[in-house]
């Protein structure tokens, strides 16, 4: 308890308040410019918290997620472009409320939505994640390396159009996590002789290099100076108070997407991609008046914009807990856990609860704060999202990466490995191979290798050898986790594709 | 040739050699067990995803999609004379300098004197305003070279 004052006094000073503003307003600019996903906000971001004290540099990160996927309301709304991939859903109502001359009533509707749903996800994360961490603390090296197994299953979400392939970038991953210094044993693996290689491949720059450089390269191909037509928006006195009265009086609407939201966040592999597609479906059945759904209702902006924001504490659930990012935004801040010397699991609870607990509270303060923040830049970010270039744009994200990757160890080859891996990533781009599984593969591999030779090592010593891995009942039930986590997305489709046939052959 | 699901493979398959080379000298079994394992389940579903796709019985698909190669070369090109030649000339001046060549070549309508120039001065401001932020705010360590 005292861990967790003291960890929320923290984040309630000035020099703390006003990073975390200052992240709110970047994460909002970020997730507001299309091309730039709340992902890649983060992982640019990263190599900056280095050098600040660890829940500074936490609470930063944490007001730039919430923020990002609330800002790709804004160009979703306004250009009919979701900003990130969490606000596609926002688009079927936003979009036409926005041609109605009502884009800042949608812009209303989607700020008071993502608070309110920000806030529920947060108070989730804060109730579940301590219990959930006691239980992480029983674990051993084989419940470890099944956690590992487990997480890695999100790829069959992930990868739901060719599962090999995805299969095959989680692999790559594990490949490149495993060059440099053995975690048990301590040989030198993968360095094709370069020493700057034994410590292992730098994540961050790695990220940075997967999920930035790709982005910018099809953002370049794509067009230089692409401009959206402005529209009005529609502000005009006493609207905001007139339009949060009507959020508010959806009392269900934002409870049952609030409560999609998160539990989706919690499932490894859906994010707020899922979350806002599965909230809207949900809020049009349970409507009185489904067939107005797409031509501006506000009900739609309510689903969407909640259920999306709820998933960041969801999503911060197995991260803090077991180690296990839900998201590839989550995979990042485990990045940024590492630089602050913190690693993911159980152990932020026990042994880092100050920081823990403030990083949680941080984020609540961030949710609040992207209120007025969001409200307040409404208007400029409508000039950014129709007319920034792709010219100042590009070469600004390429400038980031570098120094970024270049930031964390002052090693001119991180920057080199950000390149290489950028230009892995594009070439995987255009095979059609998702990055999120190869750094998902890069982040879990560790955990993965680590359980596993101590786990043989003690099966070993016990005389039962990989027998370890099937025989502790905790390693069972991880088993069936990871099975039904990895069929449930072929019988989700399968069963999908029989209602349609049903309802086809119906009609 | 130009289908996604064979070249992907090949790639992964030769990556798998590439590795597999590495891994034959002196590494104990600790070392060994696990990446030996990945190697295997990486190769296993490349070659499966290979012979998949040439015994599907119909030709494979011509699906990836020749994006602009010279742009895109040219840009990560420019990306490594960047990370060259800022530890030799100096941050800032290589990345005004760098920034205003890729902005020539993203956008064919910056290609004018005049709207070059003021696009580089732009470049110039905002740039020194990253710099200062970097070094003395966040007091992130930037390559120093003969200039700055």
């Amino acid at each position: 308890m005292s861990s967790a004052l003291s960890g929320i006094a923290s984040i309630l000073t000035p020099t703390t308040l006003l990073l975390m503003l200052g992240g709110t307003v970047m994460g909002l600019i970020a997730g507001a410019l299309p091309g730039i996903s709340a992902t890649m906000a983060v992982a640019l971001l990263v190599p900056f918290t280095f050098s600040m004290p660890p829940l500074q540099g936490l609470a930063l990160l944490g007001a730039i997620y919430m923020s990002a996927i609330y800002g790709g309301s804004f160009s979703a709304i306004l250009i009919n472009t979701p900003g990130t991939p969490s606000s596609i859903g926002t688009t079927f109502d936003g979009y036409p409320m926005a041609k109605q001359g009502r884009g800042w009533e949608a812009i209303i509707v989607a700020t008071v939505g993502s608070v309110i749903g920000g806030i529920f996800g947060v108070i989730a994360l804060a109730f579940l994640a301590p219990p959930l961490a006691k239980v992480a603390l029983k674990f051993g090296p084989p419940e470890y390396f099944w956690v590992a197994v487990f997480g890695l299953t999100i790829i069959a979400t992930l990868c739901s159009k060719s599962l090999v392939k995805g299969i095959m970038g989680g692999l790559l991953g594990l490949l490149i996590g495993t060059v440099g210094i053995a975690p048990i044993g301590g040989d030198v693996r993968f360095t094709f002789g370069m020493p700057a290689l034994q410590g292992g491949v730098e994540l961050v720059g790695t990220m940075i290099g997967l999920f930035c450089l790709p982005e910018v390269l099809a953002m370049i191909l794509e067009g230089s100076d692409k401009r959206y037509e402005r529209m009005d928006i529609g502000r005009r006195q006493g609207i905001l108070w007139e339009v949060t009265k009507k959020v508010l009086a959806q009392p269900q609407n934002l409870l049952r997407s609030s409560i999609i939201g998160t539990v989706v966040g919690i499932i490894p592999g859906a994010g707020g991609s899922i979350a806002n597609l599965v909230s809207y479906n949900e809020a049009m059945r349970a409507s009185k008046h489904p067939e107005k759904f797409g031509t501006g209702l506000i009900d739609g902006v309510i689903a969407t914009e909640t259920a999306n924001n709820a998933t960041v504490g969801g999503g911060l659930i197995p991260l803090l807990t077991l180690g296990v990012p839900g998201t590839p935004v989550d995979a990042v801040i485990y990045a940024g856990l590492l630089i602050h010397g913190l690693q993911p699991g159980a152990r932020l609870f026990t042994h880092f609860g100050d920081i823990t607990y403030g990083f949680i509270f941080s984020i609540f303060v961030a949710t609040v704060m992207m209120l007025p923040v969001g409200l307040l830049l409404g208007n400029a970010l409508h000039k950014l999202v129709s007319q920034l270039s792709v010219r100042i744009l590009a070469p600004s994200i390429m400038f980031l990466s570098i120094i970024g990757s270049y930031a964390i160890r002052n090693n001119i080859m991180d920057v080199w490995v950000m390149l290489a891996c950028g230009t892995l990533g594009f070439l995987l781009k255009i095979l059609k191979v998702d990055p999120a599984p190869v750094v998902l593969g890069l982040v879990l591999g560790p955990l993965a290798e680590q359980g596993f030779v101590q786990g043989l090592l003690i099966g070993r010593a016990q005389g039962i050898g990989y027998g370890i891995f099937f025989t502790r009942p905790v390693s069972i039930l991880l088993i069936v986790m990871t099975v039904v986590s990895l069929v449930w997305p072929f019988v989700s489709a399968w069963s999908r594709k029989r209602r349609e046939k049903g309802a086809g052959a119906n009609a | 040739m130009r289908n996604s699901d064979i070249v992907s493979s090949v790639l992964v398959l030769a990556i798998v050699a590439i590795f597999g080379l590495q891994l034959r000298s002196g590494v104990t079994f600790f070392g060994l067990v696990f990446p030996r394992a990945v190697l295997w389940g990486l190769g296993l579903s490349a070659a499966g995803l290979l012979v998949a796709t040439l015994v599907r019985g119909q030709a494979p698909k011509k699906d990836i999609e020749a994006p602009q190669l010279g742009t895109v070369f040219l840009v990560l090109l420019l990306m490594a004379v960047w990370i060259v030649a800022m530890n030799w000339l100096g941050f800032y001046v290589t990345s005004v300098v760098v920034f205003g060549l890729q902005m020539l070549l993203i956008d064919p309508n910056a290609r004018n004197p005049k709207a070059f120039i003021r696009s580089i001065v732009g470049v110039a401001v905002e740039l020194a305003v990253f710099y200062v932020a970097f070094s003395t705010l966040l007091e992130v360590p930037l390559p120093r070279g003969i200039l700055f």
